[in-house]
This record gives C-alpha cells, sequence and structure tokens, in this order.
C-alpha cells in the first residue's frame, strides 16, 4: 500500500515538476511579449506626439497666412460675406449702416 | 513411545522460536529501509519541488524587474520629469513633451581615452576636444557629454561602437506654435520645470498625468496678435496686449502680450526681460474705461440717470488739483453723453454726487468687483492692483476716470464683462468651466446693465463717440475708449507717454465677447495725428472682430437679436 502511495506521489511531482517548468518557460516568452508590446506602444505613442506636435505646427495660423500669401492668394472672410438670417428685419441693417457711414 | 513421538525438548521450541524472531526482524529491517529510502526520495522531490517554485518564483521577479528597468532606462520618462500635454479649445497641442537623447559617459568602462576623444569629436564637433579631455577625466562615474542629442547624431555616435557610451532618453517640452501663446504657457527650464505662466501653475496646482485643456483658441489668439503687431508697428509702440473673453462665464478665449518670446528657444537667458513682461496682467491706470463703473454705479444707486444733465463746460477745481477734459465741451452733458464724450469732468461730477449721497460707495463698489485684490487668473504672475492708500475726495474723483487706481487689463475686462451680462461677475480662467461652482457674485440689476450696453453702444455708433472707429457694420459694437498718461522719469504724468485702450463688446444686446486691446505708449506718426484708444485701440479691436465673425458664432446672435425685437424686449 505504502509502496502504491509513494509511486503515485513520485509520479504527481514529476508532473507537477515538468508541468511548471513548462509554465514557467511559457510565462517568460508572454512577459517578453508584453514588454515588447510595451516597448513599441510607448515607442507608436511618442511617435504620435511627434506627428501631433508636427501637425499643429505646420498648421499654425501664421504659416498658413505666409502661405496663402505666397501661393493662393485667397481673401479673408468680411463680415458682408457671413449670409444673414431671412426673417431679420432690414430696416434695422439699413439704420446700422446709415450709422456706420455717417 | 517411538523417538519421532519424543516431545520436542524446550530448548528446541525456544532455537525455531529465536530462528522466525530473527526472519522476520531482517525483513523488518529491510522494510525499514525501503520505507526511510522512498521516505527521502519524497521529501527530496519536495525539496526540489519548493526550490524550484522558490526560484521561479524570484527569478519572475528578476524578470520582471529586469525589464521594468530597461523600460525606465530606455523607453520610460521619470515621473518627475513628465509634463501633461497643453491643448487649446479645439484640442490643437499648444505644448508637448518630445523623447530627446542624452549622451553620458561611464569613465570606468572607457578604453582608450585618446581614441574617443577623437572619434567622439569627428562625430559630434559641437563639443571640443578640450571638454571631452576634462570630462573623459573626471573622477565621476558617470559625466553628462551632451543633452538633446539629434537623431543623426545619435545615429554618429551609436555608429562609433565606443565602450562606456551610453544614451539616456528623457522628455523635452515642445511648443509647436513658438510666440503665439507664450504669455500664457510660460516656460520650463533644462529640468523641465515651470517657470512662468500655466507651466508654473501646473507643477504648483494640477495632476501631471492627463492633458490640460485651455479655454484659449489658437485662431483667435493668432488674430489678436496679428492685429496688436500692426499697430504696434504702425505707431512705433513699446508694446501692447490684448484680450478676448467670453461675458457670460469668464472664460478666456486670447491673451496677448507683445511683445513675446519663443519658449522653444534652446537657452533660457536668451529671453529677455522685456519679452518676458506680460502686459495683460500688469497694473496701469487704465484711463476712461472705468468711467462706464462710475455710470453703471450712479445708475444702479439711483443717484444718477440717463437724462440727468451735469455742467461740464468748466474744468473742475479741488484745491491744487484741477480736473480737465480732453476734447472740452461748452455746454451740459447727460451721463450718458459724459461716457460717450468721455469727459472727465463729467464723471468727476457723478463721482461726487455718488459721494455725497453714499459716501465710500465707489471704493465699496471697486471692492466688490475684485478691483482691490489680485486677479484669480491662473498665471502666477498676475501683478496685484494698486487703489488710493486714502480715499480721500480728490482721489475718489480721480478713480472715477481712471486715475490714482492701477488695474490689469484682465481685470478690467472681467469688470466690463459684468457691466453688460446682466450684472454676474464671473472670475476670469483660462481653464474651461464645465459647471459653475458656488454662487455667482450680482453686481449690478438687469436694468443698469442694460442702459451700460446702450452706452457703449452709442460710444462706437454715435458720430461723435469716441470709439466710432470700432464699428463693424451689422455686428453692433459697442465699446469705450481709454486713454492715460503714463508716469515719466521726472515722477510727473507726461503727455507723450500715453496708454491707449479699446475695451468692446459684440453684439451689444446681448454680449457674448468682450475684447480688449491697449497699445503702449504709441507714437505720433505724422504731426498732429492723436494717438487716444479711438484712434489706435479701436481700429484694432474692429479688425480682431471682422477676423472673429469667421470663426464665431454670429449669426445665431443676430437671429437672438430678432427674436428678441419679436418678443417686443427694449433694448
Amino acid at each position: 500500500m505504502a509502496r502504491n502511495v509513494t509511486i503515485i506521489l513520485l509520479f504527481v511531482s514529476f508532473i507537477v515538476m515538468t508541468s511548471t517548468h513548462s509554465l514557467k518557460g511559457e510565462v517568460q516568452i508572454l512577459e517578453r511579449n508584453i514588454s515588447n508590446l510595451d516597448k513599441r506602444i510607448l515607442k507608436k505613442q511618442g511617435s504620435i506626439k511627434a506627428l501631433k506636435a508636427e501637425w499643429n505646427h505646420l498648421n499654425s495660423p501664421d504659416r498658413l497666412e505666409k502661405l496663402n500669401r505666397q501661393y493662393l492668394n485667397l481673401t479673408r472672410i468680411l463680415p458682408g460675406s457671413v449670409h444673414i438670417e431671412k426673417n431679420f428685419s432690414f430696416a434695422d441693417i439699413f439704420r446700422e449702416k446709415k450709422i456706420a457711414q455717417k | 513411545m517411538s523417538s519421532d513421538n519424543r516431545p520436542t525438548p524446550f530448548y528446541r521450541k525456544r532455537e525455531d522460536r529465536i530462528e522466525r524472531d530473527s526472519n522476520s526482524a531482517k525483513s523488518l529491517a529491510i522494510n525499514k529501509k525501503r520505507i526511510v529510502l522512498i521516505n527521502i526520495l519524497v521529501v527530496f522531490a519536495y525539496i526540489l519541488i519548493s526550490a524550484r517554485l522558490l526560484d521561479l518564483a524570484i527569478s519572475q521577479e528578476n524578470y520582471k524587474n529586469f525589464n521594468n528597468q530597461l523600460l525606465t532606462k530606455y523607453e520610460l520618462p521619470s515621473p518627475k520629469t513628465t509634463r501633461p500635454d497643453i491643448l487649446d479649445r479645439n484640442q490643437h497641442v499648444l505644448a508637448t513633451n518630445l523623447r530627446v537623447t542624452s549622451l553620458q559617459i561611464n569613465t570606468k568602462k572607457i578604453i582608450d581615452i585618446e581614441d574617443s576623444i577623437e572619434k567622439l569629436n569627428g562625430a559630434l564637433p559641437r563639443l571640443s576636444k578640450k571638454d571631452l579631455y576634462k570630462k573623459f577625466n573626471s573622477k565621476k562615474n558617470y559625466v553628462d557629454l551632451a543633452r538633446h542629442l539629434k537623431p543623426s547624431e545619435e545615429h554618429r555616435v551609436n555608429q562609433l561602437g565606443i565602450p562606456g557610451l551610453d544614451f539616456h532618453y528623457e522628455d523635452k517640452r515642445y511648443y509647436p506654435y513658438n510666440n503665439l501663446a507664450s504669455h500664457i504657457l510660460g516656460y520650463v527650464d533644462i529640468d523641465n520645470k515651470g517657470q512662468s505662466g500655466i507651466e508654473r501653475h501646473i507643477d504648483k496646482n494640477l495632476p501631471k498625468n492627463k492633458s490640460i485643456q485651455l479655454t484659449i483658441d489658437i485662431r483667435a489668439q493668432h488674430i489678436m496678435t496679428r492685429e496688436i503687431k500692426k499697430a504696434i508697428s504702425t505707431y512705433q509702440a513699446r508694446g501692447g496686449a490684448g484680450i478676448i473673453l467670453n461675458a457670460k462665464n469668464g472664460e478666456i478665449l486670447s491673451l496677448v502680450s507683445l511683445p513675446d518670446f519663443n519658449p522653444n528657444t534652446k537657452k533660457r537667458r536668451d529671453i529677455i526681460e522685456k519679452e518676458k513682461f506680460n502686459r495683460a496682467i500688469s497694473i496701469y491706470e487704465m484711463g476712461s474705461i472705468l468711467k462706464i463703473f462710475t455710470a453703471a454705479l450712479a445708475l444702479e444707486s439711483g443717484v444718477g440717470s440717463m437724462e440727468r444733465i451735469y455742467d461740464v463746460s468748466q474744468p473742475l477745481r479741488l484745491g491744487r488739483k484741477i480736473i480737465r477734459d480732453l476734447h472740452p465741451k461748452k455746454d451740459s452733458l447727460t451721463l450718458e453723453e459724459i461716457v460717450v464724450y468721455s469727459s472727465n469732468v463729467g464723471a468727476s461730477l457723478i463721482a461726487s454726487d455718488i459721494e455725497e449721497e453714499y459716501k465710500g460707495l465707489l471704493k465699496e463698489f471697486f471692492i466688490r468687483m475684485g478691483f482691490l485684490k489680485r486677479s484669480p487668473v491662473e498665471l502666477p504672475e498676475v501683478v496685484k492692483p494698486q487703489g488710493p492708500k486714502l480715499w480721500g475726495k480728490v482721489n475718489t474723483l480721480t478713480t472715477s476716470y481712471g486715475y490714482g487706481i492701477s488695474l490689469n487689463p484682465v481685470q478690467v475686462t472681467t469688470g466690463i464683462a459684468t457691466m453688460v451680462n446682466g450684472g454676474y461677475l464671473n472670475q476670469p480662467t483660462l481653464f474651461p468651466i464645465k459647471e459653475k461652482k458656488g454662487k455667482i457674485r450680482k453686481i449690478i440689476s438687469e436694468k443698469t446693465s442694460k442702459r451700460i450696453q446702450r452706452i457703449m453702444r452709442e460710444v462706437v455708433a454715435n458720430e461723435n463717440g469716441t470709439g466710432k472707429r470700432a464699428d463693424v457694420p451689422g455686428y453692433f459694437v459697442g465699446g469705450k475708449t481709454g486713454t492715460s498718461e503714463k508716469v515719466g522719469i521726472n515722477g510727473q504724468y507726461d503727455p507723450n507717454l500715453l496708454m491707449s485702450s479699446f475695451t468692446g463688446i459684440f453684439p451689444y444686446f446681448d454680449p457674448e465677447y468682450i475684447i480688449m486691446v491697449m497699445i503702449d505708449e504709441p507714437k505720433k506718426i505724422t504731426k498732429g495725428s492723436i494717438v487716444t484708444g479711438g484712434a489706435i485701440a479701436a481700429p484694432v479691436v474692429k479688425e480682431v472682430i471682422k477676423g472673429l465673425i469667421s470663426l464665431l458664432d454670429i449669426q445665431q446672435k443676430i437671429k437672438h437679436y430678432d427674436n428678441l425685437k419679436a418678443s417686443n424686449h427694449k433694448i
């Protein structure tokens, strides 16, 4: 009886040992993967930040204005270019314009 | 009896028993040995397993630590130096961190100093051989060689393969818009510590783990900067400041001070003092803009009325002090006209009436408006205002038209917002207001506020109004001019050193935005030209409003005006 129990215990111990060993290996691989992924995520995040900063720099209003003057010569939106609601009393606009003309 | 039947002698039985016992003891001994052996094996196996588990546990920990070290050293910035991104109200990046490389040397690992210096100088010519020699022979183990390497420089150094050279990665603060919001954002030192502006405010008051959004609209900031720059250039002024404030909640859309600086400048000491000086939060005697507050108090207290007439034909003499008007009027003016034509004598007469009726009311009113304490706007450099030490009659009368009390432009803009938004004092802020916190102080009534709106509209719409150059036809601009003399070197007010300002509101019937422009010491560019707030600052406000129309939802306001008229709302 004792012999059988011992054999079983030995067998169980062996299985535990081998499975623990293989688990260790798998965990190490996964840890390495996570570490690599973390590094890659951080690098990508850094790149995204740099790109966002560059995008904002390239789209800075004074730079766009300079480029417009140089290549496009688009005119600014003036107050008169903005559409006014149809139901607005034109008498009021006329009064305002009259005041301005004075 | 036969011999077979003989009984076993007693000694024989004993021998048998002894033999039997002897066999049993032997087998027992053998079994014992086996059991012990098996036990030893089992115990050994368990020890082995336990040891292995322990080993795994420790080695896993080490493994993790190792990885973390790697990440910390080469990828993760130190938490101490991490700063949050700063965004404008439309999520444009105003300040961010970029990963940069620094070069360090481990002096103990260097094999051939001469050769290393020669190679390194070739790859990084900006490091002189003399400096390198000094650093390579340092007694310290680790010495910094160069900070903020360019990617190309890092590549060149890496190619050298010199043992003992280490790269370190750290964050560098970067401002994509350069100068554009420099006086709001401030700057950081080489260790990423905030030195001024919002950067300094963050270090003291805010968590560093997430992005920070401001109320600033970078497009509005650009328009304001562009127009003030033009005025400074035209009038050869010393500087200028501008603010766009949401009248309904105190959010600041733009805060400009010129000259400004580039916070990306490598050497911070290159930023000179006059560039660091923020005019938008420094204190000045603001001049006639304060007449709005005097008029509002008179109307609110019942001392004055819109139709009440004041004789402004003569200068006002108070002991040695004589109060005069820039453009004297020969007749009497109503309260409204006093503001429209910006009469110092008239404002003094109104203040005199208030003081006679309610002594100390003007001072109390300024205290309630927060004019005698530091503005709560989140910039550490805000200068505390200065009022008269003694509120005697002369001082009280001069404060009524903006002399003897020094305020910063943010305070004045906030004050004007209070006067025209129905009377609610919203504290100015650079951070979006998600929910109204606490009680918002009511300063004046709706009725008085409407009257002030009308007066401010008259300043611009009236053909003789001082602010007529700010009008944008169809957009109902109101406002008030301010021209004050600065104190010269001799300690006296100098008529050649002017501070010209204009504070505009639009649309006047339901003001959403308050726009203030101040030009510091404009010069007379032609003989006889005038450099008052109405002549210089008002046109700047006009141009800013024209620029903002395409950005802000102005059409909705016009529609709202229509609705107000439809409901017979008196304006």
